[in-house]
């Protein structure tokens, strides 16, 4: 099993990503939480899905050559986020529900993406190659220790492969903490719907986001949980999601604590 | 089954406080939908935080005529589910559904600066 993979055969000019990163990304770029949104869904009300299809690009990507690399991709484009951690940021340990494709603008010795598993460290080349990292439901985080900045574009494919005419489904799968039993898990910085999403929820949510008639997922915050809702084309595969062993044992380890579940296809 | 159990020297035999449940049994097309799993319910309190909730769960597309219980006595499913919460609780790090990561996790990206 490796961790990360180089996927491009022919690298992109490094000097150019720098130079189109510094000079047409960066002024756009948050203070405060660093990240950069890059691709657009085509309808601008689709703008909230954790999960859709974006083909269109922000404006400040366009004529970049990061336009190019998004362009020549061999799969739809889903998500893609510059990253800029800043020197001494780090993001927690986190499952993401799928891997992630990763171009580095920035690279230093100090600065590493670290696998819980193995306990190991890795850095991501910044020559100019595309690499894919096994971050799909797999505990993982990326540390800046350099005292320079850690810049990447982070890409998320879309597996979706049906005719995106055909009819749709759309069911809610929810959570709900209101009268949990577990307060010593909710800590201060973790808020509890991410929390529950991410120790019970994410290995349910990448199977569901790899199934190619899974169009869209969105979720919703409600005043004490969660809700996604999921569309797919064929309603068999949906019902086979909603049923899952992994969706019923995710349920049932979440209940263990008082979590109330929604989920029409068992209730 | 007796599993040596290194957080307690021992003490502790994983299989007996094992909660068993169907989760789903459901009959289409002619066949059924068996979802069988195993809940660890321990008072251990130093098992309990350093593992947080262990399971593990079977399931299987069998005969719509068959009869569940047997099913499960005949392939064995509880020794299998003894065996991997067994596992969990030995390596508690790596428990599917662990306390300390949900604790320390985190969804949205970048949120500190040390």
């Amino acid at each position: 099993m490796s961790v990360i993979d180089r996927v491009t055969l022919n690298s992109y000019d490094q000097d150019q990503i720098r130079k189109d990163f510094e000079e047409k990304i960066l002024p756009n770029m948050p203070r405060k939480v660093p990240l950069l949104n890059a691709t657009l869904p085509t309808n601008p009300d689709d703008h909230h899905m954790l999960y859709t299809h974006r083909p269109e690009f922000e404006d400040y990507v366009k004529d970049t050559i990061f336009e190019q690399i998004l362009l020549d991709l061999p799969f739809k484009r889903g998500r893609a986020t510059f990253i800029h951690q800043l020197p001494g940021m780090t993001l927690r340990f986190h499952r993401d529900p799928d891997d992630k494709y990763h171009i580095a603008i920035n690279d230093p010795p100090g600065a590493f993406f670290f696998d819980m598993e193995l306990q190991q460290g890795y850095r991501v080349p910044c020559d100019g190659h595309l690499y894919k990292l096994n971050t799909n439901a797999r505990y993982h985080t990326a540390v800046n220790a350099d005292c320079k900045d850690r810049t990447h574009l982070v890409i998320c494919p879309y597996f979706f492969d049906d005719d995106p005419k055909k009819p749709t489904t759309i069911e809610t799968f929810g959570f709900d903490h209101g009268e949990a039993t577990m307060p010593d898990v909710f800590t201060s910085v973790a808020t509890p719907n991410n929390t529950i999403e991410q120790g019970f929820f994410v290995e349910w949510i990448s199977t569901v986001f790899h199934d190619t008639t899974c169009k869209n997922i969105w979720g919703e915050n409600t005043s004490s949980g969660r809700r996604y809702h999921v569309e797919f084309t064929d309603t068999d595969r949906l019902e086979k999601h909603m049923t899952s062993a992994l969706n019923l044992e995710a349920s049932y380890a979440a209940e263990q604590f008082g979590i109330k579940i929604e989920n029409n296809y068992t209730r | 089954m007796k599993d040596f159990n290194i957080l307690t020297e021992g003490r502790y035999e994983p299989a007996s406080d094992i909660e068993y449940a169907v989760l789903r049994d459901s009959i289409h097309d002619g066949k059924r939908h068996l979802v069988y799993t195993g809940v660890l319910k321990t008072n251990d309190k130093y098992i309990k935080q350093q593992t947080g909730v262990i399971l593990h769960t079977i399931e299987d597309y069998i005969d719509a005529s068959a009869n569940v219980e047997e099913y499960i006595k005949q392939n064995r499913w509880r020794n299998i589910i003894a065996s991997e919460i067994a596992n969990q609780v030995n390596n508690p790090q790596f428990a599917r559904y662990n306390f300390s990561f949900l604790n320390s996790v985190h969804n949205s990206a970048i949120k500190t600066r040390a």
